[in-house]
């Protein structure tokens, strides 16, 4: 019993240590962020590096998972001869949901991972004491340019997979259920709101914060040389998909609420 | 008050514990039993035992040495393993990479130039497989100071005795 209550202890203590440390991390990024030099170069390739580069990914798994919406939703909807709604259906769930989630998800993967090996490489070879012992901040080089690319980015990346799901459920809508795509489009157009866009987009922001935030944490205390980079990496995916999804429905409650 | 508290508390949790030099008589012996070796003179300052296993400073030269260990049960494949330490060196070019023995255990190791905060380095780097543990060990500095150091480096490569870890990990 004496022993599960040491592992409890040990338990709960590393994780307020994990939040202590991320959050710490997180006030000395907006620190040094908000104080000149701003590093817009930095910024600017770490965007194409999180945005651009992600594009691909994000653009299949959008496409496709509006096709796969759209065929599932009008197979259910035609049991209610309701089939004509699978347009607002789908970018309802894509726009307020899915593309803000799927999105997260796969930045997480692609970029958050990326985040963690790289710092992670650094700190275990010593160059972020090198760029300490340059005169550098590492936190302003190395995080503050991350935490404002991917805040910028996965908004943006969003919209991008938003669009391309609805165009894979008009896809699917025209050649699979004769929906004209003129319907199709009257349709959204008549029932989404700017709050709809809004709600989904307004939760990326925080999705953003949390990979970069997690990536960068776990690449800075990132120990055991080469096997530790892999964990880092590995740890980083799952702790940020756990908050993504944790947090998201906190914002869609929090949203629904506005 | 109650909030602040609570917000304080795990940053306050962050905080790391006292760290102890392992060093006697020029002699470093890793706390965790993994090696030894005798610490190198010429110039060399030991910055960390804490967050990485070892790490040796050169000031004039801008020269680091790190040894990394790592427990590691299956049979990995160094060279792949080797990869995740090159993922930090920017613009990175290799120039060879081998297959080796340190002191009679299995090693890839990997010559390379790169940059590290816009100076162009060059780096050996070598992953040693040990006793159910990794070694990883590192060795970079400005491209005109690699020359100058790396025959202390390959002196220091010389002077390490893996060793048998004192317990279950």
């Amino acid at each position: 019993m004496k022993g599960l209550v040491y592992l409890i202890q040990q338990r709960i203590r590393s994780d307020l240590m994990y939040v202590g440390g991320a959050a710490k991390l997180l006030l000395e990024a907006i620190y040094y962020g908000i104080r000149p030099p701003y590093q817009l170069g930095l910024i600017l390739q770490e965007i194409e590096n999180i945005g651009i580069n992600s594009m691909t990914v994000v653009n299949v798994i959008a496409l496709f998972t509006g096709m796969v919406l759209a065929l599932q939703t009008a197979t259910a909807l035609s049991r209610f001869g309701a089939k004509g709604f699978i347009g607002v259906v789908v970018a309802l769930s894509l726009v307020r949901e899915i593309g803000p989630v799927f999105t997260g998800l796969m930045v997480a993967g692609r970029v958050g991972s990326g985040i963690a090996a790289e710092i992670g490489s650094m700190k275990v070879t010593e160059q972020i004491d090198a760029i300490r012992v340059m005169g550098a901040n590492p936190v302003k080089r190395l995080v503050v340019p991350k935490l404002i690319a991917t805040i910028v980015a996965l908004p943006l990346l969003t919209i991008v997979a938003d669009i391309l799901g609805i165009i894979g459920g008009l896809l699917i809508s025209v050649m699979e259920f004769q929906i004209t795509s003129y319907y199709y489009f009257t349709t959204i157009l008549e029932k989404m709101s700017v709050q709809d866009v809004a709600s989904g987009i307004g939760k990326t922001f925080f999705f953003g914060l949390i990979i970069a935030i997690i990536g960068c944490y776990q690449g800075m205390t990132t120990t055991g040389g080469t096997v530790g980079v892999g964990r880092s990496t590995t740890t980083t995916v799952v702790v940020s998909s756990i908050l993504i999804l944790v947090t998201d429905f906190f914002l869609t409650k929090i949203f629904l609420l506005l | 008050m109650l909030v602040f508290s609570i917000l304080l508390f795990p940053l306050w949790c962050s905080n790391c514990g006292p760290h102890l030099k392992p060093v006697e008589r020029g002699r470093y012996s890793d706390p965790q039993g993994q090696f030894e070796l005798t610490l190198p003179h010429e110039g060399w300052q030991l910055i960390s035992w804490k967050d990485v296993d070892l790490a040796l400073w050169d000031p004039k030269e801008g020269a680091t040495i790190v040894v990394n260990v790592t427990p590691l049960k299956e049979d990995a494949d160094l060279a792949t393993l080797t990869r995740h330490l090159l993922i930090a060196f920017e613009r990175k070019q290799i120039i060879s990479q081998d297959n080796e023995k340190v002191r009679g255990r299995e090693a890839v190791k990997t010559v390379l130039e790169g940059w590290v905060e816009r100076s162009e380095i060059k780096a050996e780097v070598y992953v040693v497989r040990g006793e159910g543990v990794l070694y990883d060990i590192i060795f970079w500095a400005p491209r005109d100071a690699f020359p100058r150091k790396v025959e202390q480096f390959h002196q220091f490569l010389l002077g390490i005795n893996f060793l048998q870890p004192k317990g279950p990990q």
